[in-house]
């Protein structure tokens, strides 16, 4: 059973129609980048997973079932903007996820903020937005889920703290948990990337493992996105592997 | 979990509700210290303005609250931190309980530091004299029934304010002017069916009928004969009570119909922004 099923979904918003029949599969214990350019459903996709947005048609599975409170309790889900309380202080959000999610690691959380010298009575409001960004991903990653669901951790923050948010994502997931990234910086992220994922225009260009495109491709990932979407501007191209010459 | 997501809410809005009803309680103090028999302009004018001012930040509260509340509603459910609320390991009903409950006891808070205030001003050994009253019992009965009223009124609205945002957000624009036309349109039809109810109940309610037609005087008492004559006896006692129940009772079956209908609302799924 795969972790997290989209089966024949579509989203349409009136007439624009921004996921055009996904069907798609995540397993578990990998690490997953769902990779596209700004506008090409990424979030979309992202948002019907975690119950923001309802389906035009199709549904959504998490382990064989639809999104509900249980799916809620093994997804752990960092969205692109800031969702706390910005009145609040640091040492109340993590009261907070203490109260409602039962697998969040507190003395972890603690423990990652301690590094980042961040004083517990600090109002969220207070904070710049990289660090705001990093509170968030600290409270996320210190949950035990099952699912973790990273919309644009990477976005708006300088190389330094991008670095950081890899590590992060790297030491701090839960073995045999699956991570779902979604961005359009491929080159930062794809050194942790087991799988990959391509969409463009709602509709999933390629899902194929990481080793395997680099290998078949003799190129990096960021290379064979950059080929691909620089000519399917509005129709799409099928990637074609490099030629073996013997001389 | 539902007693987290009510205590969460309640601490938003009592943020700043709590500022009024410090400042209620003061004046309310105040207008007290200060009503005495005296000659001097300025202990009567702030006698007058503390007592003013009492009655004006609690009528504050009662909207700065209600206003709170449908904020802190669309914020939670569409706002950013609705990417917070919705991945909550917690139900729709649930979700929807705790909203509907938190605005219960934001009125209920609200009205009751209010009368907490009406009586640091007002409340004395020889009150009932000092207003007029006679039967206490009547008296406690019309009040209590009114103050029940004024409460299950301000909760209809909040209701409806919630009923006008799930509606208001189904639409892809312009949600915020839905919204209030919304909201707006279903408590006038819910004004409307008040009073249509309450007609329909006077054709078979004689006291009900007279009161609407507004025959009898502020005690419900009837000095005009069949003809219309003005009548030196008293030949029939209205209760007002009676009316203040009714109306009382139709609000609370509105307030269960807008519950419902918004936990489907709410359970068919939202699309935040």
């Amino acid at each position: 059973m795969q972790l997290l099923e989209y089966k024949n979904v579509t989203k349409k918003y009136g007439d624009k129609t921004v996921l055009h029949d996904i069907n798609l599969k995540i397993p578990a214990g990998k690490i997953v980048g769902l990779l596209g350019k700004n506008g090409t459903g990424k979030s979309t996709l992202i948002k019907l997973a975690n119950d923001l947005i309802t389906p035009t048609s199709g549904s959504v599975l998490f382990e064989g079932q639809t999104i509900s409170v249980k799916s809620k309790h093994d997804i752990a889900y960092l969205p692109e903007r800031t969702y706390l309380d910005k009145t609040m202080t640091i040492d109340q959000a993590l009261n907070y996820f203490t109260e409602f999610y039962d697998n969040f690691d507190r003395d972890k959380a603690e423990r990652l903020l301690a590094d980042l010298d961040l004083a517990l009575d600090m109002h969220i409001a207070q904070m710049s937005k990289g660090m705001q960004e990093k509170l968030q991903l600290i409270l996320v990653m210190s949950r035990h889920a099952k699912l973790y669901i990273l919309d644009e951790p990477l976005g708006g923050v300088d190389p330094a703290t991008r670095d950081y948010i890899l590590d992060t994502i790297l030491n701090n997931f839960d073995t045999g948990a699956s991570v779902l990234i979604s961005t359009h910086l491929i080159a930062d992220i794809e050194r942790i990337l087991d799988e990959v994922i391509f969409i463009n225009h709602g509709e999933i260009i390629l899902q194929n493992n990481a080793d395997h495109l680099r290998t078949k491709y003799h190129s990096s990932i960021d290379e064979i996105f950059r080929n691909k979407f620089k000519t399917t501007s509005h129709t799409r191209t099928p990637i074609r592997p490099a030629h073996h010459h013997n001389h | 979990m539902l007693k987290s997501l009510i205590k969460y809410d309640l601490k938003y809005i009592y943020k700043q509700l709590i500022i009024f009803y410090i400042i209620i309680f003061c004046c309310a103090i105040i207008a007290r210290l200060t009503n005495f028999e005296t000659t001097s302009f300025w202990w009567k004018f702030l006698h007058e303005f503390a007592q003013g001012a009492a009655f004006g930040f609690s009528f504050g509260a009662l909207v700065n609250g209600s206003i709170r509340t449908w904020v802190r509603f669309r914020q939670s459910l569409y706002g950013d931190e609705s990417y917070l609320t919705h991945t909550l390991p917690v139900s729709k009903r649930t979700l929807w309980a705790s909203k509907f409950l938190t605005s219960i006891i934001i009125v209920a808070t609200t009205l009751l530091s209010f009368i907490l205030a009406l009586a640091i001003m007002f409340w004395s050994d020889d009150f009932y004299r000092h207003i007029g009253v006679t039967d206490i019992a009547a008296f406690w009965k019309i009040a209590i029934i009114l103050i029940l009223a004024i409460f299950l009124q301000v909760v209809f609205i909040l209701q409806v304010g919630f009923t006008g945002i799930l509606l208001g957000h189904r639409a892809n624009n312009r949600r915020h002017l839905l919204s209030v036309l919304s909201g707006f349109g279903i408590y006038l039809l819910g004004g409307m069916i008040i009073i249509a109810c309450t007609f329909i109940w006077g054709h078979f309610n004689h006291s009900v009928d007279l009161l609407l037609r507004g025959k009898t005087n502020e005690y419900g008492e009837i000095y005009f004969d069949k003809q219309g004559a003005p009548h030196s006896d008293v030949t029939f006692q209205a209760d007002p009570s009676e009316l203040l129940s009714g109306i009382s009772l139709f609000y609370v079956i509105l307030i269960g119909a807008t519950y419902v209908a918004n936990d489907k609302l709410l359970k068919k799924g939202v699309n935040v922004d």
